[in-house]
């Protein structure tokens, strides 16, 4: 049985400092407090800057004695973060959960998780291994990521395949380049042309 | 209910320091664990882990006994937020219902509302009926307040007792949120002639307050005197408005003017914490009862107003807490200041207006009804200086718990053994305690230094103590053949889950049950249970068997092993097995205890009722006779 009180008060309170901290947490639906959806910005200084995250939560029957399951809806490129699924690798969402956390702290820890990667216990292998071996590509697909998905405004993306489009690249070829190149048009041009 | 909610929550602002940090609100029973953390019964019963130990929710300190509630702390919330803590109360009743589990009920008794149990009705018309306690009290607005008494003074200035009418307008009275009157009982007016709640109490010059006299013809009728349950309506037609009166008498010694109390139309609107003012909060110096028409000295502060000797001492509700009168109120008595009429008294002053009437308590300083004795060491019986909570609940200054611990930790007051290593500061009470009482506790900081200087080597033996008892629990919890009977608890020690012998219940009826460890078995205590079973002691026990399979599982499941101990386990355990025949057992034990967290009922097993008998020993309730028969069972 959830604590619904306790959830009720949990959004108040996270209303309360969206100002300060950034961090919103609304229902999902009107009907129940159980799925809720929860938004982080990405912390500035990281390739996230700039990003609004989205992530779902869902609160299992136990909570707060149960942690609640969190999961990424933002497409996001790191290490512990699924790229795929969004699944994120965070100990206290799993066996290190307090029931004095609350949807707040464990958002915010989420952020703090995007400013400091844990490369050695990944949840995306491929993203740890680039972030081990190649950690500038890391960097720019993640940014590229972050303008792609997690901004807004990513329509520009679009704008920039049309024009490599135009210019007679083929869309799928334009779209991974500038993919790889973390949006750059200038360097997406590069790379077409060298080859 | 939720439009109920958000105005009680509105009207008492809670501290932050006393909200929960599971359930986000005030906590209610609460629970000190030894990492000075707190919480409500509940919220620490449902955040415990019930394999293995649990953890402190904002520390992670671990610990594996369920703490009992903290009394002390209980009761002090419940004076500070009555209101929120009723509904507290009513909430978690209503939970508990639905869960079919309690928690423990206390005695409300013993803080002081006897004297309803013992009012007896007096055989004169003497004793009306009255609507004195104040739960009961609740006048409405629309009464006419036909009863309008005229103040009348002590008929005969020959008698040695002599007094003046306090005139009661109490019989306005309205409750509005009402709960903090609840504090007042019978016993704190009554009559010290007839023992009963006074109907015009007369004030005596001669002294306090326990010598009121029943005047002896007009004898003893109720009233509602005292000032916490004031509350007059604006709508009421004040119809006795007073005339300030000046000191008639210019000699005197003592002269003042009257400070005019608009107290008759006092309205509560936040007004919880006029409970928290009792008439000894505001007794005049000189005559030690409810002053009238108080006045204040030059000379001097509060505690010296003086009755003026002839007007005589007359009721008033002077103090600041409870005074509020709302802008609507047709102010009647507006009160003239007077100055002291002789200028050759020794002693004059001006006129104190009372103003206050018109304060507004917004951050419900309910804490004004705190005192001293509700924060008392049980030990020293002074006021905490650095609080430290057992696990019984028992709360002690840290200095007394430092030098009445050697190598154990035993509580003092019910003689239990605090498991875990030295306790620490109980923070929030701590910074509760230097806000509200400064300079009692500068005092007490001051005189606890001065002992600390001898005591340090104390304090360095204790952490020892702590770090062995770790030791040793981590031992306990890897050790294979430890018996660890996961989600039951010990309803004495709290220990959970029980760790070693586990003796059940056969007489509790609650679904619940009633679980000992072999610790306090033996040591037969006499501690009801955890969850307010109906347990007495001439239930029987049984002692009852872990799940070997189901701890192997469990452990495994819950990575508690290391690989090489688990392999051990299942070898020892296949050669058990043979021996012991508890296959059968086993199995009927598994469906019963299936893994099921949801609700924290079945947190704590029930035995299964369909246990095969012979595989479980019945045992007499002595614990010798269980002892015996208990070894001559176990297969060594």
């Amino acid at each position: 049985m959830i604590d619904f009180a306790r959830v009720q008060k949990e959004l108040q309170e996270c209303g309360k400092d969206v100002e300060g901290s950034g961090i919103r947490v609304a229902p999902k639906s009107d009907a129940t407090l159980a799925r809720l959806v929860g938004t982080i910005p990405g912390p500035i200084g990281t390739p996230y800057e700039g990003g609004v995250f989205q992530i779902d939560i869902t609160l299992p029957d136990g909570y707060p004695f149960e942690p609640p399951k969190m999961q990424f809806s933002t497409k996001v490129w790191h290490p512990n973060i699924s790229s795929q699924s969004g699944a994120i690798c965070l100990d206290i969402l799993k066996d290190q959960w307090s029931p004095a956390l609350t949807l707040k702290t464990a958002l915010l820890s989420v952020q703090a998780l995007l400013s400091a990667p844990e490369p050695d216990d990944p949840q995306d292998a491929v993203v740890a291994k680039q972030y081990l071996k190649d950690y500038q590509t890391f960097i720019s697909t993640a940014r590229y990521w972050t303008e792609t998905f997690a901004k807004t405004s990513s329509r520009g993306i679009e704008e920039k395949v049309q024009k490599l489009v135009e210019m007679g690249f083929p869309e799928a070829q334009a779209r991974t380049t500038l993919e790889s190149v973390g949006g750059d048009e200038n360097l997406a041009l590069e790379k077409l042309c060298s080859g | 209910m939720g439009d109920h909610a958000l105005d009680v929550a509105e009207s008492e602002k809670i501290s932050e320091s006393f909200v929960c940090c599971v359930c986000l609100d005030l906590l209610y029973k609460p629970i000190v664990l030894s990492c000075g953390h707190i919480s409500c019964f509940w919220c620490v019963h449902k955040s415990m882990d019930g394999l293995r130990e649990s953890r402190c929710p904002i520390c992670r300190n671990p610990y594996n006994h369920f703490p009992t509630i903290c009394q002390m702390f209980h009761f002090l919330l419940q004076k500070m937020y009555p209101l929120t803590y009723e509904q507290r109360r009513l909430q978690t009743l209503e939970e508990e219902n639905r869960m079919g589990c309690f928690s423990p009920q206390f005695d409300d008794n013993t803080y002081g509302s006897l004297a309803k149990q013992e009012l007896h009705c007096i055989s004169n018309s003497a004793c009306e009926a009255s609507h004195v306690s104040s739960e009961q009290l609740e006048s409405i607005s629309q009464v006419q307040d036909s009863s309008t008494s005229t103040p009348a003074e002590a008929p005969d200035k020959n008698n040695e007792v002599t007094g003046t009418v306090v005139h009661n307008k109490k019989v306005s009275l309205k409750k509005q949120e009402s709960g903090n009157c609840e504090l007042v009982t019978v016993s704190d007016v009554l009559c010290v002639e007839c023992k009963q709640l006074p109907f015009h109490p007369v004030a005596l010059n001669c002294g306090s307050q326990q010598e009121l006299h029943c005047i002896s013809n007009s004898a003893c009728e109720a009233s509602h005197v005292s000032s916490e349950q004031l509350e007059s309506i604006s709508q009421v037609q004040d119809s006795c408005t007073s005339t300030p009166a000046e000191a008639p008498d210019e000699n005197n010694e003592v002269t003042g003017t009257v400070v005019h109390n608009k107290k008759d139309s006092l309205k509560k609107q936040e007004s919880r914490n006029c409970e928290l003012v009792t008439v000894s909060d505001v007794l005049c110096v000189e005559c030690k009862q409810l002053p009238f028409h108080p006045v204040a000295l030059n000379c001097g502060s509060q505690q010296e107003l003086h009755c003026i000797s002839n007007s005589a001492c007359e009721a008033s509700h002077v103090s600041s807490e409870q005074l509020e009168s709302i802008s609507q109120v047709q102010d009647n008595c507006t009160s003239t200041p007077a100055e002291a009429p002789d200028e050759n008294n020794e002693v004059t002053g001006t006129v104190v207006h009372n103003k206050k009437d018109s304060l507004q308590k917004q951050e419900s300083g309910n804490c004004v009804l705190v005192t001293v004795s509700d924060v008392l060491c049980v030990e020293c019986k002074q006021l905490l200086f650095h609080p430290v909570a057992l696990n019984c609940g028992h709360v002690y200054c840290e200095s007394c718990l430092i030098h009445l611990c050697d190598e154990n930790i035993k509580c003092r007051v019910c003689e239990s053994l605090h498991p875990t290593g030295f306790p620490k500061v109980f923070q929030e009470l701590c910074q509760f305690l230097e806000e509200r009482f400064p300079i009692e506790y500068a005092l007490r900081r001051d005189a606890v230094q001065l002992k600390q200087v001898n005591s340090k080597h104390e304090s360095l033996i204790t952490c020892s103590t702590k770090a062995d008892k770790q030791a040793h629990n981590v031992q306990q919890w890897s050790d294979p053949s430890s018996n660890v009977h996961f989600s039951v608890g010990c309803d004495s020690c709290g220990m959970f889950p029980i760790i070693g012998e586990r003796y059940n219940c056969k007489d509790c009826v609650e679904e619940i049950g009633f679980d000992l460890c072999g610790d306090c078995y033996n040591t037969s205590s006499k501690l009801p249970g955890r969850f307010n079973q109906r347990h007495t002691p001439e239930h029987r026990f049984e002692l009852l068997k872990s799940n070997t399979i189901r701890n192997i599982m469990l452990r495994l499941v819950t990575g508690q092993f290391e690989d090489g101990s688990t392999a051990l386990v299942f070898g020892n355990y296949s050669s058990e097995n043979s021996d012991e025949s508890t296959a059968l057992v086993i199995g009927n034990h598994s469906p019963d205890n299936s893994e099921d967290g949801s609700t924290p009922l079945s947190l704590y097993d029930r035995a299964p009722e369909n246990v095969d008998n012979s595989s479980t020993t019945a045992l007499a309730s002595s614990p010798g006779d269980g002892q015996d028969q208990d070894d001559a069972q176990s297969p060594t």
